[in-house]
């Protein structure tokens, strides 16, 4: 995961540079893309540090040989709760 | 000079993808509620990066509404793998307290199983929604 932080890093520094006034009309598409390519990155990087911990706890639950408690059943329902909201939200300009 | 810029865009986003494609939870479960929490947990990663994405400018209305309609698919589907979950506990409680039977269990996580079945299509169709808008 640091490597893809590094990464994402690099990418968002090629984009100022690429801003420049010597790279013209070319350089704004170039720091676009760049500019992108890090955000991809670091969504991405942010969905599979949290899916690494899921394995990390699966793993663990394996490992103790139980089942997951209340608590962590209800720990991932607050989540998930929380998120639906903020997808279901409708944008003021949308209503 | 566009091209190399294009293929390196295409290379971050697939490795990205990559990653995030080789942690598989459910893959790591033993017993049916390990895999039921490792299902309602994936559901819950990708709604919450689903979340992080309609939120964002960069990312077209259209694809913002596909993934509001995958996550209204798949968020009743993944909550009743929650009542299939209490079911169990519940009879787990009885079955410490011995007032049900090992059958009564067996019976629960029977169910669990059924429920995990018909959730698991519906949270695979918002991790896809979730990976194309990436």
């Amino acid at each position: 995961m640091e490597m893809m932080l590094l990464v994402s890093a690099l990418l968002r520094g090629f984009s100022s540079l690429a801003l420049g006034p010597e790279w013209g009309a070319k350089g704004a598409a170039i720091s676009q893309l760049f500019g992108l390519a890090a955000t991809t990155i670091d969504r991405g990087g942010d969905g599979a540090e949290a899916l690494k911990q899921l394995v990390a706890d699966v793993e663990a639950m394996v490992a103790a040989g139980r089942d997951p408690t209340p608590e962590e059943w209800a720990g991932l329902k607050t989540r998930s709760d929380r998120a639906h909201a903020e997808l279901q939200k409708v944008p003021p300009s949308a209503e | 000079m566009k091209s190399i810029f294009r293929t390196a865009l295409v290379l971050t986003v697939l490795a990205t993808l990559g990653a995030c494609a080789s942690l598989n939870p459910v893959s790591k479960a033993d017993t049916a509620e390990q895999k039921a929490y490792a299902l309602y947990g994936t559901f819950v990663v990708f709604e919450e990066q689903a979340a992080k994405l309609v939120s964002s400018s960069e990312v077209p209305e259209n694809v913002k509404q596909a993934l509001r309609d995958a996550d209204k698919a798949a968020k009743p589907a993944a909550d009743s793998l929650l009542d299939g979950v209490q079911q169990v506990l519940t009879v787990k409680r009885e079955l410490a307290a011995g007032t049900t039977t090992n059958e009564k269990l067996s019976i629960a996580v029977a169910n669990l199983a059924g429920w995990y079945a018909s959730a698991k299509p519906k949270v695979e169709s918002l991790v896809s929604a979730v990976k194309g808008a990436n």
